[in-house]
């Protein structure tokens, strides 16, 4: 393995390791990794600790079960648990979820931005003041749409299903360099075509002079008084036994492990929000999959997923994508088993899984539960149940006008329907909230910033109130949800912060 | 793939194959047998019968089931069996992107580590 000059995993760490540096950043993903690379251009001393390992692209395939066990933080299975329960995932990987993402990149809309402003008490986040980081995000990840030649006929389907029904669909905006549709983005793309963290920001920061430690867990921000000094951790050793230690004193540190691990390290570190609002306020965008039964040949894994966003219903909080799975997860969602579930699978080639991505509007909590570590709490309301039904309803329309001949819906024990007007007459009867079969990449909120410390966790910048040098550069900062994929926002978000971050460490006297 | 779950979620999961394994047991048709005792018909029979609940066990069931049949479809004999076949795809469209696009993709790359303008 060519293992880039200045990372380092567990086993080139034979003994406890104690570094000084400027910065230390906890987490490698969109807004670790591109904090990394802004402060490392700027000349300050950069350390980052990933907890996963480095696996560089050459080492992606298309085994999927292989891909969540070294990319995906517990295989891929996050629990958030109620009623009911979603399952999520969080890369864990140097890259961290970027790796294994899409890589689908969209502007933070303006009318979130309007009300993180007017509502959250954010200061310099009208589309204007964001114009330049996100138009910086886009220039160094090359978002641009597809190749023509790599869209795939799932996502050819629904957009014809759409556009029989007269509805409004986009072609999706992807960190890429001419993909080339191999439809193994959430395994790792083997190309390095999808421009994730670990192709651009990582390098980025590591020859520009930063260090990286892998295979690291961050166990604790360390304080003098209320300022941070540092952090420390431990590497792990395969099959996760316990390595040396890592000790790293600094004079910032920047937490970027996503919305539910920065908030467990906050707590287990000992720090507390005044508002109260450290590890609340998650939002997770719940999706469901609709797995429609197509005559012809899709092939659903010939092409990039996610080719196009039906935004017809964006108002009502609803974006629909197509998204082939591979056979290990379309096989755990279908609903059957022994020769049921192999006569569905043995269609597999003319299957269709497509689903709503939904803008939540209740929220979750992460705690870290005695004995049982980070545990995270998810109550979907009414309203957002009822928006995942209709999503689910608008989606198989779409589909049955694009020649579906029968689908199963995300609801335990639904029947099998058949014809549009199946479909309409069943979810016009009420769909119990617990059936709801929900998934979730995109996790937010549980430090969000705002100017009022009685509201947020960080200030405009995320600067954590009342805690010298402590900073948050991931999705925890948002307000509330983005409606859309969020991504760019945490890049242009860490650029922002970033430049800020340098220009106080400028005016600050040296110490 | 087991090892790679939460701690919890690994202790649950062993906790369910015991718990399914043995309760097959005080399953009508099962006279008695374990799980991997049964033969098949009991044994979807009994599956049917747990995963028909609600609650935790029915819960346990559910998980411990898409465990197993995400590494019964991550077998390459039975992924070809459906047509799945990656590979050679990935490697074709691989060729394809350098083909078509070898100068832009190296030129991307370059500007990965450049500095920014002023």
């Amino acid at each position: 393995m060519n293992v880039p000059s200045g990372l380092a995993g567990q086993g080139d760490v034979p003994a406890d390791l104690r570094l000084d540096c400027d910065a230390v950043i906890v987490g490698s993903g969109a807004g670790g990794a591109t904090m990394a690379a802004e402060l490392a251009e700027a000349g300050l001393d950069v350390i980052v600790v990933e907890e996963g390992g480095y696996h560089p692209t050459e080492s992606f395939t298309a085994e999927s079960v292989r891909a969540l066990r070294t990319l995906y933080r517990d295989g891929g299975g996050g629990m958030a648990l109620g009623r009911p329960s979603v399952l999520f995932a969080e890369g864990r990987c140097v890259g961290g979820s970027t790796v294994v993402n899409g890589g689908m990149s969209w502007r933070t809309p303006a009318r979130v931005l309007e009300r993180w402003s007017a509502a959250d008490g954010v200061q310099a986040i009208s589309e204007r003041e964001m114009d330049p980081y996100f138009t910086r995000a886009e220039s160094r990840h090359s978002v641009g749409l597809q190749d023509p030649e790599t869209i795939g006929r799932d996502s050819e389907l629904l957009q014809a299903g759409a556009a029989a029904k007269g509805w409004a669909i986009v072609a999706n905006r992807r960190g890429q360099l001419h993909c080339a549709g191999t439809n193994n983005c959430n395994s790792g793309c083997p190309t390095g075509a999808k421009r994730s963290m670990l192709v651009t920001s990582v390098p980025r920061a590591l020859a520009l002079g930063a260090r990286l430690f892998a295979d690291c867990r961050v166990d604790r921000v360390t304080r003098a008084g209320r300022t941070v000094t540092g952090v420390t951790g431990h590497f792990v050793r395969p099959g996760g036994r316990r390595g040396p230690g890592l000790t790293v004193r600094a004079r910032t540190v920047i937490v970027a492990g996503g919305a539910i691990q920065t908030p467990a390290l906050l707590a287990r570190s000992g720090l507390r929000s005044a508002s109260g609002q450290l590890g609340r306020n998650l939002s997770l965008h719940p999706n469901a999959t609709v797995i429609a039964f197509f005559d012809e040949d899709v092939t659903g894994w010939h092409g990039v997923h996610q080719a196009f966003q039906v935004r017809e219903f964006m108002a009502e909080g609803l974006v629909l994508t197509a998204q082939n799975l591979p056979p290990p997860t379309l096989a755990a969602l279908m609903p059957a088993h022994g020769r049921e579930l192999g006569e569905l699978m043995a269609d597999y080639n003319r299957i269709v899984t497509a689903g709503p991505l939904v803008t939540d509007t209740g929220t979750g909590r992460v705690r870290n539960v005695p004995g049982l570590g980070t545990q995270v709490f998810y109550q979907l309301t009414d309203a957002d149940a009822a928006r995942v039904v209709r999503g689910v309803e608008l989606t198989g329309q779409a589909l049955f006008a694009a020649g579906a001949r029968r689908m199963l819906l995300p609801f335990d024990g639904a029947p099998e329907v058949r014809s549009p007007g199946q479909l309409r007459d069943l979810l016009a009867r009420p769909v119990p909230k617990r059936s709801i079969q929900l998934y979730s990449i995109h996790l937010m909120g549980t430090a969000r910033m705002s100017e009022d410390a009685r509201r947020g966790v960080t200030d405009s910048y995320g600067a954590f109130h009342g805690v010298p040098g402590l900073f948050v550069a991931d999705a925890s900062l948002f307000p509330g949800p983005t409606g859309i994929n969020p991504m760019e926002t945490v890049i242009a978000l860490a650029m922002r912060n970033a430049r800020q971050l340098i220009e106080v460490a400028g005016r600050r006297p040296a110490g | 793939m087991h090892g790679a779950l939460a701690p919890a979620a690994r202790k649950a999961l062993t906790a369910a194959i015991l718990a399914l394994d043995q309760g097959a047991r005080l399953y009508p048709r099962s006279r008695g047998r374990c799980f991997t005792r049964l033969d098949d018909q009991v044994a979807e029979a009994y599956v049917r019968a747990l995963l028909a609940r609600r609650g935790v066990a029915a819960e346990l069931v559910r998980r411990l089931r898409g465990l197993v049949v995400m590494c019964y479809y991550e077998l390459p004999v039975v992924q070809r069996e459906i047509g799945f076949d990656p590979a050679p795809y990935i490697a074709a469209v691989s060729r394809r992107r350098l083909e078509s696009y070898g100068p832009q993709i190296r030129a991307g790359e370059a500007a990965v580590t450049a500095r920014d303008q002023p």
